[in-house]
């Protein structure tokens, strides 16, 4: 067997494994949550509300600088802004997953993805709190519910399948190599304003270069958008599905040469 | 036989990322410890080499004692059978469900109350919330927390935490149990409880691989002893002849 097919064979082990003791990091990521909020009165809600304050008065602000409706750009903003959340909350919090994880890694015979997996699904857990903002501003300000708003779920799974292999790349490398995750929250943070988020994407779209490398050529946007626009009543297009599925095939096979190497020396470079 | 472990020309090497810049030059053989090394077979980095070329088969029924002075790499060897570290040459197999008792406390969350903790211990262990459920009254009834087990960890004594712990730790039955050290728990009274406890899930595990200082609790125990010295195997096999081989080179 040659070096490729060990390194894909420790990966895929690795998760069916990882998803076959799901209920203990289930159990973890709740946990989280828990311990977050914990002895508040408001528990979890303190995300609604404080993504609600955000959401409504940089909504607010922003729909004046761009001179659009508020009724329209308010749901534009708050369902990229939840959709935004999950994802850099996920990369960000990846970086220190397996350094989280550590006195388990090494006492116990664990697959090590569980890490990963905890990390992005107390943030799905967030995005599903989040989720209320967004309802509130369909309801109240926006054109209402749809059918077609239920098709954020496949996005949902794409975006987040995408975001399982960037956390396991994410990790490996940042447990290894320190700097990288501080070289990561700062990239995220330029990407939030550079991403369309809180601008309307249609904004750039007469300097084609610029649209491109924003838009177009900008994962984080199709992994923003396939969320987005179901939750405001539109079809994301379909470059965007192809775009995603693509990247988590090139991202699966990085992750296998990458993390398929690197397992084995992880727990000493803990 | 198909044995339970099989080591296979394994080796460790520890690197260490920031050593100090004087340490950086050093190649040096120490008393104690493993082998620092830093040379172009390395890479340039500095490396410590806790095991090498360790060669074993252990088989159902063997319990085997691993004697050697500190640095030796016994506890290393421990650490690579339990599954927290992937041998960096060689391969290790083994067959059958492998549990250790290296580290207590180990993924307790002090915020959580006694029983959450026991829960998501046991699914650390390997168990579901249903095979958990079944043993969690053995555990209650050992640790004697009672009504403490409803009661968020952090407010336990830290005796309390160490029963609750060593009681997780030895509830489930694994087919190859590793040991470091027979550890005491508790007062006196709970001590000798431990002692009765750790006795019986050692005896009841089909492969066991005991470190001890002690050679009585070695003679008690194993029948195979493992001499190991400078992350090499010295001697492998009747539990006397490795102590003796021990005391004469000590």
């Amino acid at each position: 067997m040659n070096i490729g097919n060990q390194n894909a064979a420790l990966i895929f082990n690795d998760l069916y494994r990882s998803f076959s003791i799901a209920q203990l990091w289930l159990a973890l990521g709740w946990r989280d949550i828990r311990a977050r909020y914990r002895r508040t009165v408001l528990g979890p809600f303190w995300t609604v509300m404080s993504a609600g304050v955000l959401i409504f008065s940089l909504g607010a602000v922003y729909s004046i600088l761009w001179g659009v409706d508020l009724t329209g750009f308010l749901p534009y903003f708050s369902a990229g802004f939840i959709s935004w959340s999950l994802i850099v909350a996920n990369t960000n919090e990846s970086c220190g997953a397996f350094l989280a994880g550590q006195d388990i890694i090494r006492s116990y015979k664990m697959p090590y993805a569980i890490h990963v997996l905890r990390v992005l699904w107390r943030n799905i857990l967030v995005f599903g709190h989040s989720l209320t903002i967004h309802l509130l501003v369909l309801l109240f300000i926006g054109n209402g519910l749809s059918w077609t708003n239920l098709l954020f779920i496949p996005g949902l799974l794409l975006t987040v399948l995408n975001c399982l292999w960037v956390g396991i790349f994410i990790a490996t490398v940042c447990t290894r190599f320190r700097d990288v995750m501080q070289v990561v929250a700062s990239i995220m943070q330029v990407m939030f304003f550079v991403t369309p988020i809180f601008w309307p994407a249609d904004r750039i779209a007469s300097q084609p270069i610029a649209e491109f490398i924003l838009v177009t050529a900008n994962p984080l946007f199709h992994m923003v958008d396939v969320i987005r626009q179901p939750l405001i009543g539109m079809m994301p297009s379909t470059s965007s599905y192809i775009y995603l599925s693509v990247s988590l095939l090139v991202g699966l096979m990085m992750t296998i040469a990458v993390a398929g190497r690197f397992f084995r020396r992880l727990s000493y470079w803990l | 036989m198909k044995p339970t472990i099989k080591l296979d020309s394994v080796s460790v090497e520890f690197p260490i990322y920031d050593p100090d810049r004087s340490l950086r030059r050093i190649v040096m053989k120490n008393g104690v410890g493993g082998l620092i090394r830093n040379d172009s077979s390395t890479g340039g980095r500095t490396t410590i080499q806790a095991l090498s070329n360790i060669n074993l088969e252990m088989y159902p029924g063997d319990s085997v004692g691993l004697v050697g002075p500190n640095g030796a790499g016994k506890s290393t060897l421990l650490q690579v059978l339990a599954g927290g570290y992937h041998p960096s040459g060689g391969v290790l197999e083994t067959n059958g469900t492998v549990s250790s008792l290296l580290t207590l406390g180990v993924g307790i969350d002090p915020e959580e109350t006694g029983y959450e903790n026991i829960m998501t211990s046991g699914l650390y262990l390997g168990l579901s919330r249903r095979q958990m459920r079944a043993i969690i009254p053995d555990i209650a009834e050992f640790c004697e927390l009672g009504q403490y087990l409803y009661m968020p960890v952090r407010t336990y004594s830290s005796g309390m935490s160490v029963r609750l712990s060593f009681a997780i730790a030895t509830s489930i039955r694994p087919d190859i149990l590793i040991v470091d050290e027979i550890i005491g728990a508790g007062d006196a009274k709970f001590a000798s409880k431990a002692h009765n406890r750790i006795e019986k899930l050692m005896s009841s595990a089909n492969t066991l691989v005991l470190a001890s200082h002690s050679n009585d609790v070695i003679r008690t125990f194993c029948n195979k002893a493992l001499y190991l010295d400078k992350g090499k195997v010295q001697f492998f096999g009747d539990v006397d002849e490795a102590i003796d081989a021990y005391e004469q080179a000590g």
